[in-house]
């Protein structure tokens, strides 16, 4: 297993260690294409996120967050700490878009917590993985590696890839990173407004209540939200 | 703002909303405050069929007349009318539960918990309290043949002020009407709370919820509320399989539970309390629900504790203080557990957590620990990664406190002192002299050759054990009459022993007891008779390797290769006769100690549920 150190610098621990968690990394673009509207409506929905989290106790009890910020480079805003904790970063803009780095290193974080829950003996739901740009990359060079790691964690269902574009996010180029054989590609519009559906889904997919085959838990139910944008193969 | 009429032409309009859920919203409403609304969101009936289905199941709960309040206090929020619109089913009225809280609020502990700010002195026995409420309102309900179904943690609320607890969303209970007759069953489920033989069922909707269900997930409810929140079927996989390639739900359908009975590749988390911290009668209890297998899920149902039996056996635990059957802790007077524990379980655990420094390079250096048989490898390991468990320490612990307390006697007494190797021999009673064996034996695989780094380990009961011995009284909290001292006589300056620790000699002294040590998990059970408080801080492994240990003093052989492999890498055993030879033609040599002693241990095993 790949770890990288500068994304697993200090950690919270893990809380209700005999619950089962829920792992989310935010991965969200600050590059020079985002200045002006853009990145005011992300700060404004990383707070709105915030405040969402609130509402769910029992989801704010499981649910853990890492926030891993992209320009030209990658950086760990806040690395994986309990729901509770979670405290919106305000981000400025400048630079490329190294997209792909970035999802690379939020898979690395989820390794790491994954690792950590092991260890503790904590059981975790699968581990959510948001993408939260305009949908640019410029580190293109890196992109079929990032692209084809990400599509295999999502076939090997160890992530729920959730991208949300933001302004007028190129919503192909996002649904690029989902395997080919997906049939439901769901892009988030992430404007202010409907920006807490992110965590009512993250939410309702650890509280949801089942009555089809409990076995098949894994497998991601959500509840309709009125501002999905599904494109069909 | 909307207004729906009752059965009977009330008319009710509503005010403010309350809340909104997967299947409805609730709103208060103008003119009364005693009752709220329940409006059905329409995508929770996609047919004409399942809103008549509902609306015959209202008026059935209304026929029921079911006492929902009792003591004054509404235990469940009943439906009282039904809500119409155009003469089509919306809704249902409902008290009121003046409460956000859930039980899972009294589930989370911690310095931030929502329960530390609700109960500034809360404790285990407000665990206890809740646990023993819950117990009674399932049995209440189930006295009205009233099943819960879909019971959990976020249907039941917790009533602050009354200090109850309330179960919300009643209208996916399992009834029967009691005039037609017709079964309305409840469809809906929360995985992690569904009994094993609803697991496997395909459809929830086609699942028979019975009272056994619910006491299965009573029975979760209960675990997570006495031992810290830990799930019962949780625990750390040792087998190194990859978790997310084990279904959400196997560990109940193959009855993986770690504190009732030995499961192969997981055990249970250190950070966790110990089963044996539970009373043995409630421990009984969750045996009874929680030992299982995928082969024996079904036959077992039978056997789970009924809600009574967990309100009977719960109910004196939770009475007033003082009360016989806790104690509270001399160090930490929030510390509150049951009277059978010699040591402050909470301490322990505290004293646990705070080593809980990098699990994950931890955890590596434990499997490479467990597989090695080579002692010298591990020597060398011990300084670099220290053994951090609790019991360990709690060997450390009880030892001083026995040295603390012979100190006295032979001050006392003007007797000569031996020192360091009767510490060792004082807390053989508790540590296990483990060899090098593979992680079969769970929580104490490597604890004789590791080494505690950290001086501050139990820092609570080490000053404890120093301060009665500066005033001159016993040792205090030592629970039984029989006193601290496990097995040996004789004593060690309390003094040179501290100073030991403050020099930072720990390893020498350490690495001294360890050439020394006579590898017994209960010292001389073949020359006097074991007290049973002697089992109470031993795992189930130790007690089975303790009553092999007579055995094995005579040379018998054993086919179980963990116990096999633990007798071999002591220094005293000679293995020489079979096993079906020599329980046939041997046993007859044993002494009265070691006939009665066995006794003992197979007694106590057999009413731990260790068989």
């Amino acid at each position: 297993m790949k770890i990288m150190p500068q994304f697993i610098k200090d950690p919270l621990p893990v809380t209700n260690l005999g619950e089962r968690h829920v792992p989310a990394v935010l991965l969200v673009d600050r590059s020079g294409s985002m200045s002006g509207a853009p990145i005011a409506e992300l700060n404004q929905g990383l707070i709105e996120f915030g405040n969402a989290l609130q509402e769910d106790q029992l989801a704010l009890g499981r649910a853990e967050i890492c926030i891993i910020s992209f320009e030209s480079n990658v950086q760990t805003e806040t690395s994986f700490r309990p729901a509770s904790e979670y405290q919106a970063p305000t981000l400025s803009v400048g630079g490329l878009t190294a997209l792909n780095e970035a999802i690379e290193a939020g898979l690395d974080a989820i390794e790491a917590r994954k690792e950590e829950y092991r260890s503790l003996g904590v059981s975790y739901y699968r581990p959510w993985l948001f993408l939260l740009t305009d949908g640019a990359p410029t580190d293109t060079e890196k992109e079929s590696a990032a692209k084809s790691r990400l599509q295999e964690a999502i076939r090997d269902k160890k992530v729920v890839y959730m991208p949300m574009g933001i302004g007028s996010a190129d919503t192909a180029k996002l649904q690029s990173y989902y395997p080919p054989e997906t049939a439901a590609k769901t892009v988030l519009k992430a404007d202010a407004a409907h920006f807490r559906e992110a965590f009512v889904w993250l939410s309702s997919s650890l509280s949801v209540i089942s009555n089809s085959d409990p076995t098949m838990t894994d497998t991601v139910k959500l509840p309709p939200t009125p501002s999905i944008i599904t494109v069909g193969i | 703002m909307a207004t729906y009429y009752g059965r009977f032409g009330t008319r009710y309009t509503t005010a403010g909303q309350l809340g909104s859920g997967g299947e409805g919203t609730v709103y208060t409403l103008s003119g009364y405050n005693s009752i709220v609304a329940k409006i059905y969101k329409d995508s929770r009936f996609p047919d004409g069929n399942s809103r008549a289905v509902m609306e015959r199941k209202l008026k059935a709960m209304l026929a029921m007349n079911v006492p929902y309040t009792v003591s004054g206090v509404p235990r469940f929020a009943w439906p009282q009318d039904i809500l119409y619109e155009n003469n089509v089913m919306k809704g249902f009225i409902m008290p009121e539960i003046h409460t956000k809280y859930k039980i899972y609020d009294m589930y989370r502990g911690g310095r931030n918990a929502v329960r530390e700010k609700l109960y500034p002195d809360y404790t285990w026995k407000y665990s206890v309290q809740f646990a023993y409420h819950l117990a009674w309102l399932v049995d209440y309900l189930h006295s009205y043949n009233i099943v819960i179904g879909d019971f959990n943690q976020s249907n039941i609320a917790v009533d602050v002020q009354s200090g109850t607890v309330v179960i919300i969303d009643c209208d996916s209970f399992d009834i029967r009407d009691p005039i037609t007759g017709e079964h309305f069953p409840c469809t809906v489920g929360l995985p992690e709370m569904l009994a094993p033989e609803l697991q496997a069922v395909g459809n929830l909707s086609q699942a028979a919820f019975t009272k056994s269900s619910d006491y299965f997930s009573l029975a979760i409810h209960i675990f997570r509320l006495l031992m810290d929140n830990a799930d019962p079927f949780g625990g750390v996989i040792t087998t190194g399989a990859s978790m997310s390639s084990i279904p959400a739900n196997q560990a109940i359908c193959n009855g993986e539970c770690a504190y009732v009975r030995n499961v192969p590749g997981k055990k249970i988390p250190s950070w966790s309390q110990k089963p044996e911290m539970l009373p043995p009668e409630i421990l009984g209890l969750f045996r009874r629900t929680f030992d299982y297998t995928a082969l024996t899920a079904k036959k077992n149902i039978s056997r789970r504790a009924t809600a009574y039996d967990w309100a009977m056996a719960l109910q004196p635990y939770g009475m007033a203080e003082p009360n016989p059957l806790l104690k509270r802790c001399p160090v930490n007077r929030k510390h509150v557990y049951p009277a059978h524990n010699r040591r402050c379980p909470w301490c322990e655990q505290e004293a646990e957590t705070k080593t809980q420094g990098k699990p994950a390079v931890k955890t590596a250096a434990d499997r490479t620990e467990n597989k090695t048989t080579d002692r010298s490898r591990q020597k060398k390991k011990k300084k670099k990664n220290p053994w951090p468990g609790r019991f360990f320490r709690a060997a450390v612990v009880s030892a001083l406190l026995a040295a603390a307390y012979r100190y006295y006697t032979v001050q006392e007494s003007g007797r000569a002192e031996k020192a360091k190797d009767l510490f060792w021999e004082g807390q053989q009673g508790a540590a296990i002299s483990a060899p090098a064996s593979d992680s079969s034996v769970p929580n104490q695989g490597n604890s004789a050759v590791s080494v505690p780094a950290s001086d501050s380990s139990a820092p609570n009961q080490e000053n404890s054990a120093v301060s009665a011995s500066a005033s001159g009284s016993p040792v205090p909290n030592q629970g039984n009459s029989a006193g601290p001292a496990p097995a040996s006589s004789e004593s060690l300056p309390l003094q040179e022993l501290l100073a030991g620790k403050a020099d930072g000699s720990d390893d020498e002294l350490y690495g001294t007891a360890e050439e020394e040590k006579t590898e017994y998990i209960l010292e001389g059970s073949d020359s006097r008779y074991i007290a049973e408080e002697e089992l109470y801080p031993l795992t189930q492994q130790e007690i089975q390797l303790a009553r092999n240990e007579i055995y094995a003093r005579h040379g018998r052989r054993f086919d179980t290769d963990w116990i096999r492999e633990h007798f071999e890498g002591t220094d005293w055993y000679t293995p020489q006769y079979d096993p079906d030879y020599f329980d046939q033609n041997l046993t007859a040599e044993f002494n009265e100690y070691e006939k009665a002693n066995i006794d003992v241990i197979t007694a106590y095993e057999e009413r731990m549920g260790y068989y």
